[in-house]
């Protein structure tokens, strides 16, 4: 149902409106200076009625708003509800840990949630103008909070280089937008993807589509474009690492998937090859740079490159326009990555900050139960048995599998194995190792119940990973 | 080859040959300079498109107000001289790289056929800035919208990177001194605590 009223629109656009005009209002109660509490409950109450909102105003079946802007269906509430949900999990958990570093400020929640409105605005953009919108919206005020951090060298040079990285990044995206524009003479994501191009013009159809995927290959951080990823994980503040880490990637998930979905291009040879060229190089560099971190953000850095090539896989394995596998492997992805960095957030919430892997050294005689979850997060990233991680990542196997190709499964099972020498390291530090490190923070019963919450997901998703693959297959279609 | 062709490649070689030269040259004012000159010649670009508003408004706000308030920053930061070490490297491979991709994107667009694409651009009824702002407060709303939530994350970052929460001078507080009391500065460190 198309809906070119502006009034009747923005009734189907209220929570998205409601959360722009709660950011104001952070922003804005940052003045008055009675306890930096409330401003974090201010956060906490918008985000939830935010989340209410959006359940109630549910859609049945497919709007397109704004005069073909904004499309509005159960993929991207469902996708919408998830960010929702891993926000409220990095805001919690993140509370005393600003606190003690002197972030804990109306401009920081409120940018912070720009940047989620952002993200909501690529996940829902129907047009090319509209999601180029939502991703400079959304880095932009990604920049600003990790240059938030303005006392700290480190941070400073993590905002630059994300900064002038991206902005390339963009540009080249801009610039296949501008082609695509150019042979199909429409802004509409949908009808670009239903043109149908004669032999001539299917040249430069490709050349847009591998330009749009080099932005949002930078996007993912997969290989020849990740070199910003781990400047970034280290530099910047742990709630913006957390943010970057998991939201962004469920969003532009979303964008490959309305890219791709019911195109032929999937089937085009080249681009193809690209995919999985990008993909399995990404899981070569990923988990073999990571081998010889000494820094932990560095390390999970590296790691999601690693991961980011799953994803990449996943996206060149879609045949039939089957999508699940490569959505399952994001979301299963996003909420390890997220578990794994609020446990490090919560860690560190006093004043010590946890940068190196010797600092996880006996940490079991210290509090058995949270380095228990370290091992649960840890094991699922690498794809151990008995986790979410491993049925994500023999999802991808199988398919590649089935499309005959063995001999990269093998390659991508071989890196997959070196690389559970640096999870398995953590873990030996946390168990076998003794000299604990006393500055860590391990107090606070609600923030650890809330990072069990996780872990707990983790575990039972293995049992019944199937009824989650079918529903995200149905979401998706 | 009539008068527009050749003013359309006149103004395009301008166009490049200032765009390379601009991140070439070394003085910072030059630099600026030269996209004045890029700006300037976008513009007369935009005016061949018979779009006049727009190449007003380019010359305007980019060279009326943004690229002055850029000059005024190089002059009061008083930039130091590009270091000249260490660029032959970069400059291989960028030129390797570039002319690459120049050839590739020449190759595919030279046989694109762009001729379905073309479209007669109707006639505004009444004038052009009349008719852009009818689109975009109709069309384009949601669009323009967002581009102000992006000029205000801007206007956000920029003060909230640059406000300043501490005293940076040093000065004496005269109500501070006479409330400080023995037990602020002084700790006494027993051994057995140790």
């Amino acid at each position: 149902m198309i809906i070119n009223n502006i009034t009747m629109s923005i009734m189907y656009f209220i929570p998205e409106i409601f959360l722009f005009i709660m950011s104001m209002v952070i922003l804005l109660s940052g003045i008055f200076q009675i306890s930096k509490n409330y401003i974090f409950h201010l956060t906490l109450i918008s985000i939830i009625s935010a989340l209410i909102m959006s359940y109630n105003y549910q859609v049945s079946d497919s709007l397109i708003l704004f005069g073909s802007s904004i499309i509005k269906n159960s993929t991207t509430e469902f996708f919408e509800y998830i960010c929702y949900i891993i926000f409220l999990i990095q805001i919690i958990i993140s509370k005393d840990y600003l606190k003690n570093r002197n972030l804990l400020s109306g401009e920081f929640y409120s940018l912070l949630i720009l940047a989620l409105l952002g993200c909501f605005i690529i996940i829902s953009s129907n047009n090319l103008i509209i999601l180029f919108l939502g991703i400079e919206l959304s880095s932009l005020s990604l920049y600003s909070l990790i240059a938030l951090n303005r006392y700290s060298v480190i941070s400073s040079e993590a905002a630059i280089k994300y900064f002038v990285l991206s902005i390339i990044a963009s540009a080249i995206m801009l610039f296949g937008f501008s082609y695509l524009y150019g042979i199909t003479n429409t802004l509409v994501i949908s009808d670009i993807v239903s043109f149908s191009y004669s032999n001539n013009s299917s040249n430069l159809y490709l050349l847009s589509y591998v330009l749009i995927f080099i932005g949002i290959a930078f996007k993912f951080a997969v290989a020849p474009f990740h070199m910003w990823l781990p400047d970034v994980y280290e530099g910047s503040p742990l709630p913006v690492t957390n943010f970057i880490s998991s939201i962004p990637k469920i969003a532009f998930f979303v964008i490959v998937f309305r890219f791709l979905d019911d195109n032929s291009i999937i089937a085009n040879e080249n681009f193809s090859k690209l995919l999985l060229f990008l993909g399995v190089f990404s899981i070569i560099v990923g988990n073999l740079f990571a081998l010889v971190q000494k820094k932990i953000m560095r390390m999970l850095a590296y790691s999601g490159i690693a991961n980011s090539g799953f994803i990449f896989l996943a996206f060149f394995s879609a045949t039939n326009h089957n999508f699940s596998v490569a959505g399952f492997y994001v979301l299963s992805y996003s909420i390890t990555i997220v578990s794994a960095i609020s446990i490090i957030t919560f860690l560190s919430s006093q004043k010590f900050d946890l940068v190196y892997i010797n600092d996880f050294k006996g940490f079991s005689a210290k509090s058995g139960y949270l380095s228990f979850l370290i091992m649960i997060t840890l094991l699922s990233t690498a794809g151990i048995p008995l986790t979410i991680g491993f049925y994500a990542k023999y999802l991808v196997l199988d398919a590649l599998v089935n499309k005959d190709l063995v001999f990269v499964a093998v390659i991508v099972v071989l890196m997959t194995v070196i690389g559970l020498y640096y999870y398995l390291r953590v873990i030996w530090f946390m168990f076998f190792e003794t000299n604990y490190n006393s500055l860590l923070n391990i107090s606070g019963k609600f923030s650890i119940f809330v990072l069990s919450i996780i872990p707990a997901l983790i575990l039972i998703i293995f049992l019944l990973p199937d009824n989650i693959l079918k529903y995200i297959f149905y979401i998706l279609t | 080859m009539d008068i527009t062709t050749i003013l359309f490649y006149l103004v395009t070689t301008v166009i490049i040959l200032s765009s390379v030269s601009m991140i070439i040259v070394n003085n910072t004012v030059h630099a600026a300079l030269l996209l004045v000159l890029i700006f300037f010649n976008s513009a007369i670009l935009w005016l061949m498109l018979q779009a006049e508003f727009l190449s007003i408004i380019l010359v305007l706000v980019y060279v009326g107000a943004v690229l002055v308030l850029f000059l005024f920053v190089v002059m009061l930061l008083d930039l130091p001289k590009k270091q000249k070490a260490n660029q032959k490297l970069y400059l291989l491979f960028s030129i390797i790289t570039s002319v690459v991709m120049f050839i590739e994107l020449y190759i595919v667009i030279f046989y694109q056929d762009f001729s379905n694409s073309l479209i007669a651009i109707p006639l505004p009824e009444s004038n052009n800035t009349y008719e852009i702002g009818l689109m975009l407060f109709t069309d384009y709303v949601f669009s323009f919208e967002v581009t102000a939530f992006i000029l205000l994350v801007a206007i956000i970052a920029a003060i909230a990177i640059n406000i300043s929460d501490k005293q940076k001078a040093l000065r004496q507080d005269p109500g501070k001194q006479v409330l400080e009391n023995k037990s602020d500065r002084l700790k006494i460190i027993k051994d057995d605590d140790l």
